[in-house]
Formats: structure tokens, sequence, C-alpha cells
């Protein structure tokens, strides 16, 4: 993948084209993970685009999307391998005169358990592994975008299993021994800072901190996907998101929010931002009851040129 | 650059953020990757590779701010007002010339690089304005037709003024040797920046990816002192394949060895007289394995580099010697032979350390190493030994003691000493090698890779 861009530029213009609007820091450490062969550590509030980065890169170097989505108790059968418990019974099934044949004339259970131990590879093959996002985009054979997302969410000894893959690039099952990366993935680990991650795979990563855009930016992105919208109700709809951040919410409004908000203005036909449009559409911008007093009761202000 | 990105990370140190050695390097990988000219790629590859968590962001951002647009370096949060005392009587003295030029680049040296950078046309960009690249090209096309001859003026100015610092540092005779490097260290440094800047902003596009300071600090001729970690790991390696070489030439040398072959030198000298003519041939004996090495080595901080790099060599010809004794000093000698008999290199110097408890941060005291390593191991020098010390006599205005040192030199066949220092620094008053010097046979300034290569050829060959 090092050869597809050559400048950060680059990888701007690219993202762009798949309506991915990226600030040059963004752009510029993206690029940094591409000729470093670096995991990114993506941090920042939800909704700031971290998840869309991935995917949008993927797309817009035309390699595949490896996601693994993390959660509480996320174990290695989910996210590394797992024996495919049912197909080995089914073989089994299919396979009993073989068993029998082989148990045949045996003087004990013992010894006829040792003599299935013999053979116990070839249930324990590839035939019968299913590739979970970690094995699967070391093995894929071609480069691809693995995208760890929420790593927060998992449990911190799963970090451990990941620093491991990170840090050879390998998987180590017991059954069939070592296995080695056909390809060598851009890893993305996306992170709401629920808790700290461990500082050893921190050091492994470069670092993004994808904060709220700047007005400009988020500009952008309104009008890359609704280009219909009028250049002035963009600007004002920003401005007005930009001093809703400087509240003290409970929930702040994130670009995901910017764009429902948007898409709600269409809908309504809405030629102008007043008061009244705030109010129809307001539930777009705030979750909660209470936050959207407080939005409310500032209107003016915030609607002001 | 490395050393503007290695001041950086000092600077976040002081300020309480965490950067190991690691994570200087992975940010001096990042940096290599993108146009240093451009400040937000810069500080974006800085800051991905050496903060590791949200909360220290706006640290770095601060300290970010006032290195690099600031331009407050890191010496002026430090140094005391002499430093900037002298910085001034330097940036005075060439602004007395006169000069446009010389005032752009006199006020850059104390810190203030807005009239350079405009120069370069390095304007501070606006976050995330996107600038439409043709306008961008045509910009850039423009300024450049306009002052390519300020510009290879300001580079020839540049030029001159790197030797005139050098002048500078080395006659401030009432600064400490330390400070007085740090001065010179910091006017040289500043000065390559701005003019990488300035062949950067000439140089083809096609270039961009290149790292320019990586030219320039060829290793081969880069002192010892000024190495980082990374460098001296490189120079590690073109030392094991020195030792190669020479051990190729020499078993080469030794399959001639049976014809034997004329000694050259000889042979001329006899036939100066002469008009030249060689009325005698002289032939040289078989070449033997020279005698007994005793190395003695200052590791005091300052020079351990050096000290690691030639008992690498040394080791690694060993077979050229009929043996080899390795002794360190900071305060006192000490035998660390056995450790190289047993493990590679680092190693050994660190369990040595280790288990004499060498602090090497200490300064190094001649006098009382000679002393003590005279006490201990003086009837190991016989008369097929070479004693070759290494250290820059940096004393720290310790008794040089010369009756120990000159006792040893009697008893060793000769005495080459090696000075990984550059000759200029020999003579300050707190160092002792003037009195060192008239009983050694040789005294060789050893600071490089190229001058470690000759002087081991000569030893061996
Ligand atoms: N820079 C951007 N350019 C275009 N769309 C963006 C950008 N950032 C965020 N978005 C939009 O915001 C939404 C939320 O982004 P997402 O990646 O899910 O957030 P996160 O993973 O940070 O919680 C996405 O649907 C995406 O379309
Ligand atoms: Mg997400």
């Amino acid at each position: 993948m090092k050869n597809r861009v050559k400048t950060p530029q680059e990888v701007k213009g690219i993202l762009e084209r798949q309506s991915y609007i990226a600030s040059t820091q963004i752009a510029t450490i993206v690029y940094l993970a591409i000729q470093m062969q670096r995991p990114i550590l993506i941090e920042g509030p939800a909704g700031v685009g971290k998840t869309e980065l991935a995917k949008a890169l993927s797309q817009a170097l035309a390699v595949e999307l490896v996601h693994l989505q993390c959660y509480e108790g996320l174990d290695e059968t989910k996210a590394i391998y797992e024996w495919e418990y049912a197909k080995q019974l089914l073989y089994t099934q299919m396979l009993k005169e073989k068993i029998n044949e082989l148990t045949a004339g045996t003087q004990d259970l013992n010894e006829a358990v040792e003599r299935i131990v013999a053979v116990e590879n070839a249930f324990f093959s590839k035939n019968f592994l299913v590739a979970r996002p970690l094995l699967k985009a070391i093995t894929l054979g071609r480069p691809n975008v693995l995208l760890i997302d929420e790593i927060d969410k998992a449990d911190p000894e799963f970090e451990a299993y990941l620093l491991e893959v990170l840090s050879n690039y390998q998987i180590t099952i017991p059954e069939l021994g070592t296995i080695e990366a056909t390809s060598i993935p851009l890893v993305f680990l996306t992170s709401n800072n629920t808790r700290d991650l461990s500082d050893a795979l921190k050091r492994r990563c470069l670092h993004l901190y994808i904060d709220f855009p700047s007005n400009e930016l988020e500009s952008e992105i309104v009008r890359k996907k609704y280009p219909t919208l009028n250049k002035e109700m963009v600007a004002k709809m920003v401005a007005a998101i930009s001093k809703i951040r400087e509240m003290d919410l409970k929930k702040l409004p994130s670009i995901a929010e910017t764009l429902d908000w948007a898409q709600s203005l269409i809908a309504l036909q809405s030629t102008r931002l007043g008061k009244e449009e705030l109010e129809t559409t307001l539930g777009v911008i705030a979750k909660y009851q209470a936050d959207a007093k407080q939005i409310l009761e500032k209107a003016e202000e915030l609607l002001a040129g | 650059m490395i050393f503007l990105v290695r001041e950086f990370c000092n600077a976040l140190k002081q300020e309480g953020l965490m950067v190991p050695t690691p994570s200087l390097n992975f940010a001096l990988e990042a940096v290599s990757h993108i146009d240093p000219l451009s400040p937000l790629q810069f500080r974006s590859a800085l800051e991905a590779a050496l903060v590791q968590r949200a909360a220290e962001r706006e640290l770095f951002e601060q300290v970010f701010h006032r290195f690099f647009i600031e331009q407050q370096p890191l010496v002026y949060a430090t140094e005391n007002q002499l430093f900037k005392a002298n910085l001034k009587d330097f940036t005075q003295e060439i602004k007395k010339e006169g000069t446009a030029v010389n005032h752009i680049l006199a006020d850059y040296l104390e810190g203030d690089a807005r009239a350079l950078l405009e120069e370069l046309y390095i304007e501070g960009v606006e976050p995330d304005q996107p600038v439409p690249l043709e306008e961008f090209k045509e910009q850039k096309k423009a300024a450049s037709k306009l002052n390519s001859r300020k510009r290879e003026q300001l580079r020839n100015r540049v030029k001159v003024l790197i030797e005139l610092a050098e002048d500078f540092s080395a006659r401030s005779f009432h600064l400490q040797r330390e400070k007085r490097e740090k001065l010179a260290d910091y006017l040289r440094q500043r000065l390559l920046e701005a003019l990488e800047m300035l062949e950067k902003q000439s140089q083809p596009k096609g270039r961009r990816n290149l790292m320019p300071w990586e030219k320039k600090r060829t290793l081969s001729t880069l002192s010892f002192a000024q190495l980082t970690e990374r460098e001296a790991q490189r120079v590690k390696e073109e030392v094991e394949v020195l030792a190669h070489k020479l051990q190729d030439s020499l078993s080469r040398k030794r399959r001639k060895a049976n014809q034997g072959h004329m000694d050259i030198k000889k042979t001329l000298r006899e036939a100066t007289p002469y008009g030249g003519i060689p009325f005698q041939l002289h032939w040289k004996k078989p070449a033997k394995t020279k005698g007994k090495i005793v190395a003695l080595c200052d590791i005091s901080s300052s020079v351990s580099y050096a000290a690691q790099f030639m008992v690498l060599l040394l080791y690694k010809l060993q077979n050229r010697f009929s043996k080899i004794r390795t002794f360190v000093f900071v305060r006192q000698s000490y035998e660390i032979t056995r450790f190289f008999e047993s493990y590679p290199l680092e190693q050994a110097m660190l369990r040595a350390l280790k288990e004499y408890k060498i602090g090497m941060g200490q300064p190094s005291n001649y006098g009382l190493s000679f002393q003590s390593f005279r006490a201990k191991w003086e009837q190991i020098l016989t008369p097929d030994t070479t004693l070759l010390i290494l250290g820059d006599g940096q004393n720290n205005f310790n008794e040089p003691q010369v009756e120990h040192f000159e006792a040893l030199t009697k008893k060793a066949a000769r005495t080459i000493w090696l000075n990984p220092e550059e000759e200029k620094f020999w003579y300050s008053a707190s160092n002792s090698i003037r009195h060192y010097q008239p009983f050694c046979d040789e005294l060789v300034e050893c600071a490089t890779l190229d001058q470690l290569t000759e002087f081991t050829r000569s030893l061996v060959l």
C-alpha cells in the first residue's frame, strides 16, 4: 500500500472522493501509518468520524475492510479463530464407520481413546477452522484495512492478545502451530476513552485525536453530503452547533447530529433557520430533555449572525 | 533536524511529559516521511508519535508553540544569562556589517525566524484552510523567481557564518568548556538548519521525501560526541565492517608475506641523498602479529562512544595481537578484559559498569586513574606492549600526577594517545593533555569513524 499514496495531500484527495473530509492532521497521520506500517489509535468523542475514517480509507484504497467490533466479554473465539464444532460433529457422524474400524479390537476404553487421539489431527485441521477478523486480516493474502472498533469496550486481557498479534503478525493455534501473516493489514484502533489502554499497546501506535471539527471543516462535510443546502444556511447551522458544543450539556452533538439536522431541515424544506425551525428539529440535536431545554433558552444567541 | 527534534523532546521532558528513547526514535522516523516545511504536517507527525494520552495534548501544544512557533529554543529556557549574552555578542557582531541579509540571520539566531521564513515564503498556514493546489503552485513559482538571488545571497552568507560561529565560540574563553560547546553546537545547528531550508527550497520537486539533514550527517566524519543513539548503532555496524575489511587485507598480506616485499619508505629514504635513485632495495620482513595491547579508556559520558568503538574494533582484531587487556577509568582504573572475553560488547560494558559500580556521569580524574593503574598493573607493561590511551584529557582541574603517567610510558614499548575530541579543544585550562603529551609517542585526534579507521590501519597493517 506504500506506493499508492505519495503525500498526505494525496490521502486527503482520495478520502474526499469517498466523501470523507479529512483535516491535514488526519491525512498526515494516515499517510504515516501507511508508510511506517504502524497501527493508528484513534481517540475522540463519539460521532466525530473515527469509524468512518477506516471505512472511507479502505474504499479509497480499494482494499477489503475487516471489521472487529469490540464489546465486553469479547474473546478469542470471536476475535481470532474458532473451531467449527458443528462441522466437526457432522464429520464424526459421517465417518462413524471409519472410527469404528479404528477402534475395533481394542481391549478397553483407554486403548480406544489412544487410537483416536493418534488421528485427532484430522479434526483439528484448517478445514474446521473459522477465521475471525484478526486471523482473517493477516491471512487474507492481500492488503486490507483491519478496523478494531471501540477497543476500550473489550476487556484488558484482550489487549494482550492483540498486542501479540500486532507485534509479530502471527497467530499461534495450539493444534496447528504458528500461522504467519501473508498480508500486513493497515490497522485502525478506535477508542472512546472509557478506560485507559495499556502502555505497551499505546507505544506501538501512532496517535490520532479527532476532536470536534472546525467550522470550516464541518461546513465542508455538510455541503459534501447535502450539496443542495444553501451556503448561508450551512454556515448558520454549523456556527450554532459549535456554540452548542461549548455549553454544559449531558451529550454534545457531534458530526453525526449535524448531518441528521441538515437532513431534517431539508425534509422540512426550510429555507431559513430561525427559532421556529430550531424548535421543530431540536430532537435531532439534543438527545436529552434537559439539554433541549437549555438549547432552546439560548436560541437567539445561537442563531445570531 | 535530528537535533531540533531531540531538543524539542527535551523541552517536553522538562514540562513533565515522558519521552522514552523509543518514542524519540519513533518521532524521528515519522518526521522523515513528511514535508518538514509544512508546519501542520510536522506538528501532526510529532504529536502522533509523542503524545500517548489525550490529557497530554494540551501540554504538547503549548510546548510546540513555544518551541517552534515562538522559536524560544530550549537553551533560552535553561541556560543562564551568560549564554544569552554571548549569543547576543555574536549576533551584534554580525549585525555590524549592516546588510539586510545579516540582520535576518542575526534575528534568526536570536530566536526570531519570521524574517527568514518570509524570505523562504513559508507562511504560517491557517489550519485546514485548503488552498487550491494550482494557486499554491503559482504563488510558489512567482516567489521563488523573485527571491532566487536574495536566497543565493542568504545561502552563501549562512555558509560563511557557520565558520565564523565556530571561531567565535572557540574564542569565548571566559566560558566553561561545556558552555562553550553548547554555544558552538547551538549556533552550528541553527545555521545548518537554516541552510537546509534554503537548499530545500531550491531543490527540484522530486526530492521531497529525502531527509536533507541525514545527508549532511555523514557518519564517517561526524564527531562521536554528536551521535544520536541510532547513529551510534550504525557506526557500530560500520566498525564491524571495518574490522572485516582489515582482517581480509591482513590475511591477504600474510599470504604474500612469505615472499616478503619491498620497504618503500626505507628504500626511498636512503635514496634521497643520491638524487632519488635507489641504490639499495630494502625488503620488509614477513609480517608477524604485533605485540601486546593494553588499552586504557576514559569512559566518562562525554567520550564513552569513542571508547566503545575502539574496544569493539580491538576485539574484532584480537588475533592480530598476542594479548589485549582492557581497562576503563573515570576516577579509578578497572580491568574489564574478562567481560569482553565472555560477552558481546554492550553486555560486557554494562556488566563491567555494574560490577564495579562505575558512575559514568562523574567528572573524570586522569591523575588518580593513572596512579591507581600504576599501583596495580605497572608490571603488565612489557617491552612488546603498546599502551593505548583513549580519552580527551579533560581532567577537570585535578592534579595531573604526571610522574605516574611517565613511569607507565617508560615501561611500554610505545604509548599512543587517541583523543576523541577535536584538536582545537585540547589545550583549555581544565585539560591536562598538554602535561601528558611529551611522554606519548603519538597523540592522534580520533573523533570520527574516518579517523578511527585510519588509526587502526596504521596499528595493525
Ligand atoms: N470527516 C468527515 N467527513 C465526512 N463525514 C463524516 C466525517 N466525520 C464524521 N462523519 C459522519 O459522521 C458520522 C459519525 O461518524 P462515526 O465514524 O460513526 O463516528 P465515531 O466512530 O467517531 O463515533 C458518520 O456517519 C459520518 O458519515
Ligand atoms: Mg465508531
